[in-house]
């Protein structure tokens, strides 16, 4: 089960990441680590960095999967992309927060979604 | 009579520092205002912006960019504005509304409730001189200056009003978040400050350059 779900976030966010770069998202990191926690990917589009957070399901019977971003996870979603931006010295690059929902489910195509600038830095 | 001024009190740059002022003065203007803005550059804490009105009547020269001043220096002509009876309003907007409008409107915003300040106690002014290249949003006849701290003696003494005030609260926020050091980093990325986030995380007075939400919906 848990093999299970780590294969699909893995899916999820490889089918993400291209269809970003597809849209003119240049991705910088993957699964970014740090002492506060993980962000899925990091890129730049046009004039932004943007972290991005990607959520994957199988089906929309349990909500849809950008209700899966809880106040707590974009709290620290914030911690993390600010130490990023204290690690890299990037304090004057603007930036956002997008939200990738990525849906697959059988016998239907897979569907991704991307809400720019879906929270406020928290 | 700009040039009416005895040698010795001409500034270090050679130039009459109020000779802006006497000239507005001489167009019928009574309260002219320096208006300049602190915490642009730092990494946390709120944008102050003070407003202030010098009498006529005092040695002007002494008023210089608050960013060639030491911080006692700044301490002591904060102090001799209050002495001579300078009119002085502050304005403050916190990192949350600066993430959310970013730091240039923010500070023009600082600018404009230094202003009301002032007019909410009755001592409304009726010339603005404005650092910088942005004017305030208000109605108020208005110039702006660049390098107008070391133009005006009015814009200098705002740099230094603004700066001292907001030491003052990052000595305050450094009670309640000491990890930082604030009250030597006064929230500028230095070296110990970035450590600190690096080790600690970031506080709530932490603001990055984040988009807000409102541009979006």
């Amino acid at each position: 089960m848990v093999d299970n779900r780590q294969n699909l976030g893995e899916t999820g966010e490889a089918i993400a990441s291209a269809f970003l770069e597809k849209n003119g998202y240049t991705i910088l990191a993957q699964n970014y680590r740090c002492r506060f926690g993980e962000i899925d990917i990091i890129a730049r589009e046009s004039d932004y960095l943007v972290f991005v957070e990607v959520k994957t399901r199988t089906g929309v019977s349990h909500g849809h999967p950008l209700d899966a971003v809880t106040f707590k996870k974009q709290k620290q979603i914030s911690k993390v992309a600010q130490y990023y931006l204290t690690e890299k010295n990037l304090f004057d690059t603007a930036a956002r927060f997008d939200v990738v929902s990525v849906i697959l489910s059988k016998n239907s195509p897979v569907n991704v979604e991307v809400v720019t600038n879906a929270f406020d830095l928290c | 009579m700009a040039k009416s001024k005895s040698p010795t009190e001409v500034p270090s740059g050679g130039e009459d520092n109020f000779q802006i002022e006497r000239l507005l003065y001489a167009r019928g203007f009574l309260k002219i205002a320096g208006c300049d803005e602190v915490g642009r550059g730092p990494l946390a804490g709120p944008v102050i912006a003070a407003c202030v009105i010098l009498p006529l009547d005092c040695d002007h020269s002494i008023f210089l960019d608050s960013k060639k001043l030491t911080h006692p220096k700044r301490v002591a002509l904060n102090r001799t504005l209050q002495e001579i009876g300078a009119i002085i309003g502050i304005g403050q907007v916190s990192e949350k509304i600066i993430d959310d409008i970013n730091i240039l409107q923010a500070s023009l915003l600082a600018m404009k409730l230094a202003v009301d300040s002032l007019s909410a106690r009755g001592d409304d002014p009726d010339y603005l001189l404005v650092d910088g290249k942005f004017s305030i949003p208000l109605a108020t006849p208005q110039e702006t200056l660049i390098k107008g701290e070391s133009r005006s003696a009015s814009v200098a003494a705002a740099s230094i009003a603004a700066k001292v005030e907001r030491d003052r609260l990052m000595v305050e926020l450094h009670k309640k978040y000491p990890v930082y050091n604030f009250t030597q980093n006064k929230g500028y990325p230095t070296r110990e400050h970035r450590h600190a986030i690096l080790i600690h995380g970031s506080s709530p007075v932490h603001r990055f350059s984040f988009k807000g939400v409102k541009e979006h919906g």
